[in-house]
């Protein structure tokens, strides 16, 4: 499988070439990635509708819906050949992480919710401790000690060096 | 010499108290974010780049550049203490670096790297220094054609050649590109793609996307799997890390030659650091009296790859700087805040802006200085840090990325964007989509289309107006030849570069286990 960003990331330990489930058939071991190149399709015919709708032009003057419209031709084009590699490809190794998957995007979340409302520091107590939930098996004292941490390095980083417009408590 | 007299105008600047100043934090910055695994360079630059808007430009682009080159110093660190590699080019780097720990010698692999990186960075210094403005004044003879093709073959380029798959490649850098169109139609003023939602008439925040699709996405593939280790050894005193004399002799070419090597790699878009480091292992491996060597401690072993992805790392500003056309996704986003701050990267970029070249090529010798010195002796600092377990990490990771992006625009639309494109991206990485190719689409996306706007207005409607002229016809067909190689290679039965590079990872990790 691909990396995500070469400059960035480390790389994933993989627990080796699993050939997936046997038994089961390469559409239904495949269903993630089809619906992956399916959904790029969809995206594609989404441009191409959108495209025309913005007017084309002609090829001498270029609409706003010019470009769209290749580039949603192309893409239906892709997604065929993605299905075709996806019903050959191997399954992922790792299962998909829900419990990280919420908890990381409810942190973030509220953290927006709270910060414009209540300031900047009870948003960064609610963003840590709701992502430590999503540890198998959290431990309460290492998230407050992070919460505490990461406000006090917050609020001298962002408010007091930096001075951004964000208020660190607001009732 | 002209040469002279530049340099001495970008120390100016870069000698200023602001430019050590951010200089030193950029360097640090990133050689933290190298040696940790599970952060990485363009994370943590689209983290800081909203922190920049306070600041003068150059400063800005001096610590951003200084995070980019910065990591590829410290990414050797683990791989040496703890066969884990900081970034991915340093991967090869366990190959032979951990057994020298093994043996008792990380203080003289740690050293040897420094060095090394040091050489490779310099010599790729003075290739942009040399080879920068030449291709500025060349590439002003650009026409619109030119500047389409140039832009097509730098996508097609980065987003097949690293990533696993081809086809998935390309297909995220259209996704990006696609995702390059939401805002308003600088042409027709026609609004695209905005539905309505106020904060999309400027276009998706690229802050917003990068840090969803690169900072969140990556959090959420690494919670599970963090690798941790213990560090072979954690305290090194000076004398323990210096070489011995059979040490220099043997790394001297292998250093001299994987900086040669990733210099010219690095110019070419799409090739990074990764493939340059690995590169310039198979090479010295094939070259050697005695191969067997490798892999058991050899220095040429941990030389040449990391004077390589320096080296790379370095002259990736080349077509940066000099073309405005960045060769893969940390590129992508340095041009992103050159953008932000009212410059127009592009060949003009050199001779409208002298001083901040000029600038930035002094702020990269000072800060390659400053590295050497902050990753020999402060080596003991940066084993402390590197024993931080990750769910501490983590949460300051999500921590600084919410703020990042709620600062923008004191928006939480931006906020949902990011989750959104974490989430997405999340999903997209387990199938083996790399987020990079996206954020190049992104960027890319809009100049391309203007290109193409224009080129067809002056041919009046045809197509061919971009292989009539050579340059542009070049391109084209570099283009076509990238695209045509894969199926050709997969029908004679061999695989493709990055298959054959993605598998001997694999084969890396996997041994590893033993």
């Amino acid at each position: 499988m691909g990396r995500s960003s070469d400059a960035g990331g480390p790389i994933r330990s993989q627990a080796g070439d699993l050939p997936g489930r046997t038994g089961g058939r390469a559409f239904s071991r495949n269903a993630g990635e089809i619906c992956a190149a399916v959904s790029v399709g969809l995206l594609g015919l989404y441009l191409v509708t959108k495209g025309i709708e913005y007017s084309v032009g002609t090829f001498r003057q270029m609409g706003p819906g010019f470009y769209p419209l290749a580039l949603g031709l192309i893409l239906v084009a892709f997604s065929a050949g993605l299905c075709v590699e996806g019903a050959r490809a191997e399954a992922p190794a790792e299962p998909i992480n829900w419990r990280p998957l919420l908890f990381v995007v409810a942190s973030v979340g509220v953290f927006a919710l709270v910060a414009p409302r209540f300031g900047l520091i009870p948003a960064t107590v609610a963003l840590v401790l709701l992502s430590a939930l999503s540890e198998r098996s959290p431990s309460p004292g290492v998230a407050i000690g992070t919460a505490i941490g990461l406000s006090v390095a917050g609020y001298l980083i962002f408010l007091y060096f930096l001075k951004l417009p964000i208020a660190a408590f607001r009732w | 010499m002209d040469v002279l007299a530049n340099l001495g105008m970008g120390f100016k600047v870069a000698a200023s108290i602001d430019g050590l100043l951010f200089c030193f934090i950029g360097v640090t910055v990133g050689t933290l974010v190298g040696a940790l695994p599970g952060l990485g360079a363009l994370v943590t630059i689209t983290m800081l780049l909203p922190v920049t808007f306070y600041l003068d430009p150059v400063i800005a682009l001096i610590m951003l550049a200084g995070i980019f080159y910065g990591a590829q110093y410290g990414n050797s660190i683990t791989s040496i203490l703890l066969n884990i590699p900081g970034t991915p080019s340093s991967a090869v780097t366990c190959l032979d670096g951990y057994p020298m720990a093994k043996a008792g010698r990380a203080g003289q692999a740690l050293f040897l790297t420094a060095a090394a990186s040091f050489v490779g960075g310099s010599l790729a210094i003075l290739l942009l220094m040399w080879f920068a403005p030449r291709l500025a004044s060349f590439a002003m003879h650009f026409s619109s054609a030119d500047f389409f093709s140039v832009i097509l073959l730098a996508l097609v380029a980065a987003s097949t050649l690293s990533t696993g798959s081809p086809l998935k490649g390309l297909t995220m850098v259209a996704i990006g590109v696609a995702l390059g169109l939401v805002g308003t139609d600088i042409n027709s003023g026609v609004e695209r793609f905005t539905f309505g939602i106020l904060q999309f008439k400027e276009g998706l925040s690229l802050v917003a996307v990068a840090m969803g699709l690169f900072g969140i996405a990556e959090i959420l593939t690494n919670i599970g799997n963090a690798a941790q280790g213990t560090l072979i050894q954690k305290s090194f005193t000076l004398r323990s890390m210096l070489p011995t004399r059979d040490d220099v002799r043997l790394s001297t070419m292998p250093t001299l030659r994987g900086s040669a090597l990733g210099s010219w790699i690095g110019i070419l878009p799409g090739a990074g650091p990764s493939i340059a480091s690995f590169m310039a292992y198979a090479v010295e491996k094939k070259i050697a009296k005695d191969p067997s060597r490798f892999g058991k401690g050899a220095v040429e072993g941990i030389t040449a790859p990391e004077a390589s992805n320096n080296a790379a790392v370095q002259a990736a500003f080349i077509p940066t700087l000099g073309l405005g056309i960045p060769g893969d996704a940390v590129m992508a986003v340095l041009m992103g805040a050159m953008l932000i701050h009212g410059i127009t990267p592009g060949p003009q970029f050199i001779s409208s802006n002298p001083e901040m070249f000029w600038g930035l090529i002094a702020s990269f010798w000072i800060g390659n200085v400053m590295l050497l010195i902050i990753n020999i002796p402060l080596i003991n600092v940066w084993t402390r840090i590197l024993s931080i377990p990750y769910h501490i990490l983590y949460p300051a990771m999500l921590f600084f990325i919410a703020i990042g992006v709620y600062s923008i625009n004191n928006s939480p639309t931006d906020v949902v964007v990011a989750i959104v494109f974490g989430v997405w991206g999340y999903f997209m990485i387990r199938y083996g989509y790399s987020g990079a190719p996206l954020l190049l689409g992104m960027i890319m996306g809009p100049m391309l289309e203007e290109y193409l706007r224009r080129s067809l207005l002056l041919s009046r409607g045809s197509f061919w107006t971009f292989v009539d002229r050579p340059m542009s016809a070049t391109f084209i067909g570099l283009t076509a030849l990238i695209l045509v190689w894969p199926l050709f290679r997969r029908a004679m039965g061999g695989r493709t570069l990055a298959e054959y590079f993605q598998d001997a990872v694999r084969k890396l990790l996997r041994s590893r286990a033993t």
